[in-house]
């Protein structure tokens, strides 16, 4: 814990929060003279620059959100194979420093923002009144599902709330090792734990501050042991000089770790970035970096991604050594187009029989008529 | 309304416009400092001092160019630094910019650069973001060479946008600044040559297709290239028929393509 409150500078209170949970609990970790009391957040809003999108991540800012908590995942695009995910984002920026983190180009935050009502976003699902559904909800989308979690403990209340509406399941997704803080609530049936992992080469080259891969994985051992559901994204997939070895040793490990009847569902995605996104990546990590000096062609869908066959290559590649270890292993694409499902799987997503539930449409057609369309 | 010799007043705000002050209008002063006409010599200047700065700039100025407003920022910060505090975010929207660090550092790293390059920022209207691979390097001074080559290519503004990002990155990626710069005057062949350095696997892997695809066996009247659509590189195909038999025949001799192709893949 005490590692984890080091890397912040300061944390600014909204009057607003003052009474929350969040506040209170803070206030018992973090030493007095790093909290102040604020009428606004501090800085400006605005296209961030590196500098600024550093010292985001150092200072903490506690305030309560006043939009829409629930949006669908932004995978779902004319022209991508989605997975009907929704997200419920509590937070806005991560203390964790991943060369591609989409948030450089996507937030104008200037401070690492935890919403302090979660209950509002709690109130927001259950007046949907779509307990009858079949929704998949993840937290990590705007903010890494755990790697605060040891500060916030949001986690055991969203535990909690869904073991009421047992039709839907909840995905915590991360790069930390911060698991410690639920296990004691033991398993729900449909909460899963998710980890996005790389072999630990890319993970040192380039996801700055993240747990390791073995410490991730152990995590994963944890929660496993404890009863709780885990499934892992392999995702982003870095195109480098090794990479067939490093992501063999990868599945390897997983294989030996776990067995399919472990993990519901694994998923792989390759590098994908917004071209603003080019610019910030470059000053803030340089040349060095595979993400930086990748070879890559905008897509259809606006963002950036290697070519078509290098990325069939390295899917068709996991698949297949996942595959020589047991066939019972499951994977399906992030953010992918239907044309590389069918090379790469030789099936449409919408067609396959074991995907077929995370395809479904139905759920997206109820969320998007109890919201009156208004999902993001 | 009040006019003060020229002679009495400062121009240490002279930002070099590109476009001159009219002759038949006499130039503007506020608080002792020309606003423009900062090449006369004699006369007198139309002293504003009792108006508000940005109404009386706005009016002198009302359209400049990324880089001469670099110049301008320049030297109103160094003639009247508080002023310039207080009224930069008006002074930039005024020309439909949000002053933020980022700007901030773009139009310093703009001012580092040749005075040539700047003017053809102007001239292409070239955007901050565009002027980013600027601040990528250590000191813009070290890719001078470069900037002043540029200046001296035919170029569309994307292809200029696209000829600094590419060369920039080829730079830190190690090669010699020498290499990087143009030697021909086509700014199209130029980019193109650029890309083909900074995406080899990807030109070489398309330059091996497009030799393949060259030697099948195309029928009479079908022109078929290997063309990259960004993220996916395949086939173009071009069929001239003149009636439906010659139509159906061309596409049954185009049935023997795809078992080459299947080779291929």
């Amino acid at each position: 814990m005490q590692e984890l409150i080091g890397k912040f500078e300061h944390v600014y209170i909204d009057r607003k929060s003052k009474d929350s949970k969040l506040a209170e609990r803070i206030q018992s970790l973090f030493p007095a003279d790093k909290i102040s009391f604020v009428n606004e957040r501090p800085w400006q809003e605005g296209e961030l620059s590196p500098r600024e999108f550093d010292r985001s991540k150092r200072n903490l800012f506690v305030t309560p959100f006043k939009g829409r908590f629930f949006k669908r995942c932004p995978g779902s695009r004319p022209g991508l194979a989605c997975c009907n995910y929704f997200v419920l984002n509590w937070g806005l920026q991560c203390d964790m420093n991943c060369s591609y983190c989409y948030l450089q180009s996507f937030i104008n935050s200037p401070i690492l923002t935890l919403y302090s009502n979660l209950d509002d976003a709690l109130g927001e699902l259950r007046e949907m009144n779509l307990s009858e559904q079949t929704l998949r909800i993840g937290t990590g989308e705007t903010v890494d599902s755990l790697s605060l979690d040891p500060i916030t403990l949001y986690s055991r209340d969203l535990i909690t709330f869904f073991r009421e509406f047992s039709k839907w399941t909840l995905e915590f997704k991360t790069k930390s090792d911060k698991v410690d803080q639920f296990l004691d609530l033991g398993p729900a049936e449909n909460v899963i734990v998710s980890w996005s992992i790389n072999p630990a080469h890319i993970v040192e080259h380039e996801e700055h501050g993240t747990a390791s891969l073995a410490a991730r994985l152990s995590a994963a051992e944890r929660c496993l042991a404890k009863g709780f559901k885990i499934a892992f994204h392999i995702d982003p997939m870095i195109y480098h000089p090794d990479w067939r070895e490093n992501y063999g040793e990868l599945v390897d490990e997983i294989c030996r770790r776990f067995s399919p009847s472990d993990v519901p569902y694994l998923s792989v995605g390759a590098l994908r970035f917004q071209g603003e996104q080019r610019a910030i990546m470059r000053e803030r990590f340089g040349m060095k970096s595979y993400v930086v000096r990748a070879e890559t062609f905008p897509s259809p869908d606006g963002k950036f991604r290697y070519d078509a066959r290098i990325r069939q290559e390295m899917f068709r590649f996991v698949n297949e050594r996942f595959a020589s270890h047991d066939r019972a292993w499951r994977l399906f694409m992030c953010m992918e187009t239907p044309e590389t499902w069918l090379r790469v799987e030789g099936v449409s997503p919408f067609k396959s029989e074991s995907l077929q539930p995370l395809f479904d449409r139905a759920p997206l057609r109820a969320v998007a008529r109890a919201s009156q369309g208004d999902i993001g | 309304m009040q006019l003060t010799p020229i002679l009495r007043c400062g121009s240490e705000l002279n930002f070099e416009p590109r476009q001159a002050w009219p002759e038949v209008l006499p130039p503007v002063s506020w608080r002792g400092q020309l606003l423009c006409g900062f090449g006369r010599m004699g006369g007198d200047a139309l002293d504003l001092g009792d108006k508000l700065f940005l109404d009386v700039w706005r009016a002198c100025h009302p359209h400049l160019g990324l880089a001469e407003l670099a110049r301008a920022r320049q030297r109103l910060e160094s003639v009247w630094p508080e002023l310039y505090l207080e009224v930069r975010y008006s002074f930039f929207s005024s020309y439909n910019l949000r002053w933020c660090d980022r700007l901030d550092q773009v139009l310093e790293a703009l001012n580092h650069a040749p005075f040539e390059f700047q003017n053809l920022v102007d001239e292409k209207s070239v955007s901050v973001r565009e002027l980013a691979p600027l601040l990528s390097v250590n000191s813009v001074d070290e890719i001078e060479p470069l900037l002043k080559a540029l200046t001296t290519l035919t170029l569309s503004r994307f292809e200029l946008s696209r000829a600094l990002e590419l060369a920039v990155e080829l730079y830190l990626m190690g090669r010699p600044l020498n290499d990087l710069l143009p030697t021909v005057n086509n700014g199209g062949l130029y980019v193109r040559r650029l890309e083909q350095w900074r995406k080899p696997e990807s030109s070489q892997a398309d330059e091996e297709w497009r030799r393949t695809v060259r030697n099948w066996p195309w029928p009479a009247q079908v022109k078929a290239e290997w063309q990259r659509f960004g993220d996916q590189a395949g086939l173009e195909v071009k069929i001239r028929t003149t009636s439906p038999a010659d139509f159906q025949k061309k596409l049954e001799n185009l049935l023997a393509i795809p078992d080459s192709w299947s080779c291929k893949s």
